[in-house]
């Protein structure tokens, strides 16, 4: 009895690791080792379309570069673009605000809730590249807004070389944009946490005299507040590792006022064709990426016990 | 109308005006695309002053070759799509009702590749699909696009799979029916739920991906439709009516898709987040 349950566990066990086997695989060949590769290529020089087999060892060359001045205008570009997304990472703050608001007026109302969550998700299913060529063209010099702001008599704020071709309108014009793309997958987020609330807990908080505060704090709150932290999370993310709208849009121009660190490094890698570089820089903002999920992570369980 | 009605017209009001915002893009995209290539930005209409330039999308349909590269969007996405349900359900299926060694730790494993973004290692997956041979091929896109969405497929299939009653396994086990046979004949049917959340979110992320297909593809022959529609940028003199037909041809499947299986992707976009 006992062997031929063990028999049976072994052949269950063989084909749990058959079933996996493809995934491993994968994994092993596209994931795990371009991982391990990328970590060690860090510390490797590539010339110019050269490849592995040119490979020279570096030490940490690579970092020194971009990091502490070695290559002055690699570091000048790098400091902009880290500066230009924490500006980026800031805007999470308007974002999350904007997207609780919306969720819970989405909430109150009786009639059209699901055509207008229709609506509020477009931003976010549609490409980028179209999306991001259209708030191009609203930002030209002959553009919507531009047009907006001559008919209302605004015309001392007009951008006359477009909102994305002046040194000073270029970031807040590209901001602006994020913030309208990263609404919808927050607010969903809140809108999904808001309807598992039960309607009959604020009854029941009613009758017993709680005030409209009250109910916030000690109903809404409890289950927006998670919600909260996974928002926070993912816009760090976002924020970080924002390519598709810079690159669109304005490729880091003018003069680096829009540099971002992703399209720094696909521009050294596949335009200056400086792999090594450019594979360091994609480490380092992972790095900071990773670190500051965790500290916000840490810091926002703390504050719940 | 009742006191309650009135005091929620203020709530409308300000939903509608966040709507027209998500909207106008769309519209402006549509208007633009039908427009007179000089009255793009002269109007502020979004309607055509006068003819409506249909011949446009054919041009772009045709001259601009958007019918090849809408053909080779559906190739990526496609095969995209079924290896990651072939590859994901079976993994998935193992991980939740199968007991062996380690299974818990390749799990983690997988689980822990989320932290990877795509973007951070984009030079070194060029480099290994060169020694590889994969790059400039679509199967090349197709297997890091697979990879990628691991963490969150395997995730939603076993967890989608840990909630079918065990007794279902346990009686087929008996009956003799193969492991492979249970999964085909009882569980896949039953986890169409996920599959679809699965495909919905997978065929926006293929669909729309840009940054693999930059660095992956090099030929033009085998561009997908958000690279083409780049090639339509022609810098300072750009022709928005010829750029904008491109993008809404590259849209229209993905905003249908969308209208059809959108409580699946809205499952998909909060399943994870609210329970964890």
């Amino acid at each position: 009895m006992k062997n031929s349950f063990s028999a049976m566990a072994r052949r269950e066990a063989a084909a749990g690791y058959l079933l996996v086997a493809p995934a491993i695989l994968l994994f092993l060949l596209i994931g795990l080792f371009t991982v391990l590769f990328s970590i060690g290529l860090s510390f490797y020089h590539l010339g110019q379309g050269s490849l592995i087999t040119s490979a020279k060892f570096a030490g940490l060359d690579n970092f020194q570069n971009f990091l502490f001045g070695r290559d002055l205008n690699l570091s000048r570009a790098f400091k902009q673009a880290l500066v230009n997304n924490l500006w980026v990472l800031l805007s999470t703050l308007v974002v999350i605000p904007i997207a609780l608001a919306i969720a819970v007026m989405l909430q109150r109302i009786s009639k059209g809730i699901r055509l207008y969550r229709t609506v509020f998700l477009l931003p976010m299913v549609t490409s980028s590249v179209a999306i991001y060529y259209v708030w191009q063209g609203i930002y030209e010099p002959e553009g919507t807004l531009n047009k907006l702001l001559a008919a209302i008599g605004l015309d001392s704020l007009i951008a006359v070389n477009g909102w994305l071709g002046e040194l000073h309108t270029a970031l807040p014009a590209l901001i602006v944009t994020v913030i309208w793309g990263s609404v919808p997958g927050m607010m969903i987020l809140y809108f999904a946490g808001l309807q598992t609330v039960d309607p009959h807990l604020y009854e029941a908080a009613e009758m017993d005299g709680a005030g409209a505060w009250q109910k916030i704090y000690r109903i809404t709150w409890p289950i927006l507040r998670p919600i909260t932290v996974i928002c926070l999370i993912m816009g760090m993310n976002g924020a970080l590792q924002i390519f598709d709208p810079v690159w669109i849009m304005t490729k880091g121009g003018p003069a680096n006022a829009t540099e971002v660190v992703n399209v720094l490094v696909y521009q050294q890698a596949f335009v200056n064709g400086d792999m090594g570089v450019a594979n360091a820089m994609g480490w380092s903002i992972f790095v900071l990426t990773f670190v500051l999920s965790l500290i916000s992570l840490r810091i926002l369980r703390d504050k719940s016990e | 109308m009742k006191p309650s009605a009135i005091r929620k017209i203020p709530l409308y009001a300000v939903l509608t005006v966040w709507g027209a915002l998500c909207l106008y893009p769309l519209l402006w995209m549509i208007g633009a695309s039908l427009k007179d290539p000089m009255d793009v930005m002269s109007s502020y209409s979004l309607l055509p002053n006068g003819v409506w330039h249909w011949d446009t999308y054919v041009d772009v349909w045709n001259k601009m070759k958007f019918f090849h590269y809408f053909l080779n969007s559906v190739n990526v996405t496609f095969f995209t799509i079924l290896g990651i349900n072939v590859l994901f359900t079976m993994a998935g299926f193992a991980f939740a009702k199968l007991r062996f060694p380690g299974s818990n730790m390749l799990f983690l494993g997988f689980l822990g590749m989320m932290f990877v973004p795509g973007i951070t290692v984009m030079v070194p997956l060029y480099l290994t699909e060169h020694s590889l041979g994969l790059l400039n091929t679509h199967l090349g896109l197709i297997l890091p696009m697979v990879n990628g969405s691991a963490p969150m497929a395997l995730f939603l299939f076993r967890n989608y799979f840990r909630t079918i009653p065990h007794e279902l396994y346990e009686t087929a086990k008996l009956e003799g029916a193969g492991i492979l046979r249970i999964l085909y004949r009882i569980y896949i049917p039953l986890a169409i739920p996920a599959i679809a959340t699965i495909t919905i979110m997978n065929f926006l992320g293929s669909w729309n991906s840009l940054v693999l297909p930059m660095v992956l593809l090099n030929s033009q022959h085998l561009y997908t439709l958000p690279l083409a529609v780049m090639l339509l940028d022609t810098g300072v003199f750009r022709q928005w009516n010829v750029l904008m037909a491109g993008s809404l041809i590259t849209i229209v499947p993905v905003i249908l898709c969308f209208f059809l299986l959108q409580k699946y992707f809205i499952q998909g976009l909060t399943s994870g987040a609210i329970k964890s």
